[in-house]
């Protein structure tokens, strides 16, 4: 997981492993978190590399979601494959996450939001 | 090795044994060692050597070659079976190769031509020392190792053991009756990725012709999981729920208010809970991000078309909503958890829901059970020996007329 504090917003640019399962995911969402604490309540996580995710997986997004909820900010997700994102549709998450498939349309987001 | 343990390690006091024959010699190297401030012992050959071995311990050896009972060479030889040997050096007289190659091949570590110089004995012994200081303290160190895991050993086989008692108790709160209410029939199939499984589900009688049922399935799977999911079935305890009063949609809603994650695990819990009318094949079904279920017909598999809202545990304002689904006589209905096809295999990918749909359609002459064994070793052998996440299957049969009449030819 590599992380990328953006200039403005609060925001940084998460980039998400290539698998997201229940031996890593505790690592990750400790990592997540923490530098959740350092003044960013926005994040645009990029789940382009992700191949596999379970639902210990998609648990560190809704982690993610309620500190970022608690600190009034947002998170985004930026282009997950077609797998993923069925994923995120089955369990109906991308109620609570909006998805971009654009970048800067994902920072634009911020800027009006 | 850092120097600080280097320098602990010189508090131990090294003794020194000496095996000469001649009293002049022995004399002669008792005294000089002595001097440099080792602990020495003496002795006038090897046999004297071996018995005195037997209930002292002795660091390092210097030891004549040539003696009467026992040589220097068989005393290497006896010395080195001992699990902790000392370190030896052969005094000799001759410095000829083929000697010093039967001296080595016997087990001494060093030698020292005689005549020598009492400093060349020193630092020989200096070096000795070393030696033998660097493995006293690699064998205590391996035998805190061994102690540690010895420890570790019997912590886990106690771990495991609670595991399989825990995996017992959780298995408990599975249905345990095959037969339903007016011919019904349900069977199910548990496989827990590790010992305890974040997922369960229960299928039971109502009373007044309604069976109830749900399937729940906790992110991730082990042990915290395991717990979430057991408190859950227990709190949707025909004891603990008012089933009969309540819809599907007023039981998962109350459930979902009830539900928080205080240290922000992310836990959530995907749901289906559902109640049927066992003579008309009125389904009212609540899903809480959880995969449709299967129909099975005679024609066709495919999932039941049914709207979900977010899993439980994420959004207490979330409304879940029942939905009234009208089953067929001879209709089987087939739950499951994310387990059932989110399975991967090294080289093919994804099983995937079509490949399980495909599966149920293809093995439709099957009978329930045998359907489900189909199904459970096809995902076992698309993991390939690894178990990744718990796998639940719940399957739901509608008896038909012809059903009831080929069970009643059976007899």
């Amino acid at each position: 997981m590599k992380f990328f504090p953006l200039e403005k917003y609060n925001a940084s640019l998460v980039i998400f492993p290539t698998e997201m399962m229940m031996a890593n995911t505790a690592t990750h969402r400790a990592a997540l978190l923490r530098h959740m604490e350092q003044n960013t309540n926005r994040l645009i996580i990029n789940l382009e590399q992700v191949k596999y995710i379970d639902s210990s997986g998609l648990s560190v997004l809704i982690s993610a979601l309620k500190r970022a909820q608690q600190q009034d900010g947002e998170i985004l997700l930026l282009s997950p494959s077609a797998h993923v994102r069925a994923l995120i549709e089955l369990t109906r998450l991308h109620q609570i996450f909006s998805i971009y498939e654009d970048q800067d349309a994902a920072i634009a987001h911020f800027s009006c939001h | 090795m850092p120097l600080s343990s280097l320098s602990s390690m010189q508090a131990v006091t090294l003794s020194v044994l000496v095996v000469e024959d001649t009293d002049s010699e022995r004399l002669y190297i008792t005294q000089l060692l002595r001097q440099f401030g080792w602990l020495v012992q003496s002795l006038s050959n090897g046999q004297e050597a071996v018995d005195y071995l037997a209930h002292n311990e002795v660091h390092i050896i210097v030891s004549d070659w040539r003696m009467p009972k026992m040589n220097g060479i068989e005393l290497c030889q006896i010395v080195k079976n001992h699990q902790l040997p000392p370190f030896v050096i052969l005094l000799t007289s001759n410095n000829q190769t083929a000697d010093i190659v039967l001296g080595i091949e016997a087990g001494a570590d060093d030698f020292i031509c005689k005549p020598f110089h009492p400093e060349l004995l020193k630092v020989r012994m200096l070096a000795a020392m070393r030696i033998v200081q660097l493995q006293h303290h690699l064998s205590r160190n391996n035998q805190l190792l061994q102690q540690g895991l010895a420890k570790e050993s019997a912590l886990l086989s106690t771990l495991k053991q609670d595991l399989v008692s825990a995996a017992k108790v959780q298995r408990e709160l599975l249905p345990r009756s095959k037969t339903l209410p007016r011919g019904w029939q349900l069977h199910h199939e548990f496989q827990p990725a590790h010992y305890l499984a974040g997922d369960l589900y229960q299928c039971f009688d109502l009373g007044d012709g309604e069976l109830g049922f749900f399937l729940i399935d906790a992110a991730g799977h082990g042990v915290a999981a395991a717990l979430q999911s057991v408190s859950l079935a227990q709190r949707l305890s025909l004891e603990r729920t008012d089933w009969r009063g309540l819809s599907p949609q007023e039981i998962v809603n109350q459930l979902n208010r009830e539900l928080s994650d205080p240290d922000n695990t992310g836990r959530f819990v995907t749901l289906l809970l559902g109640k049927i009318h066992t003579q008309t094949g009125e389904l009212r079904l609540c899903s809480a991000g959880h995969p449709a279920p299967l129909l099975l017909s005679e024609t066709d598999c495919a999932p039941l078309s049914l709207d979900t809202e977010l899993p439980l545990g994420i959004h207490a304002a979330v409304q879940y909503q029942d939905q009234l689904i009208r089953l067929a006589p001879g209709a089987r209905l087939l739950l499951f958890s994310d387990g059932a096809y989110e399975c991967q295999h090294p080289k093919f990918g994804f099983f995937g829901l079509e490949r399980l749909q495909t599966l149920c359609r293809n093995a439709y002459s099957l009978n329930d059970q045998d359907l489900l064994r189909h199904l459970s070793h096809a995902l076992k052998l698309w993991q390939s020996g690894t178990t990744q996440d718990d796998i639940s299957m719940m399957l739901i049969t509608y008896p038909s007329a012809n059903y009831a009449n080929t069970a009643l030819e059976a007899l």
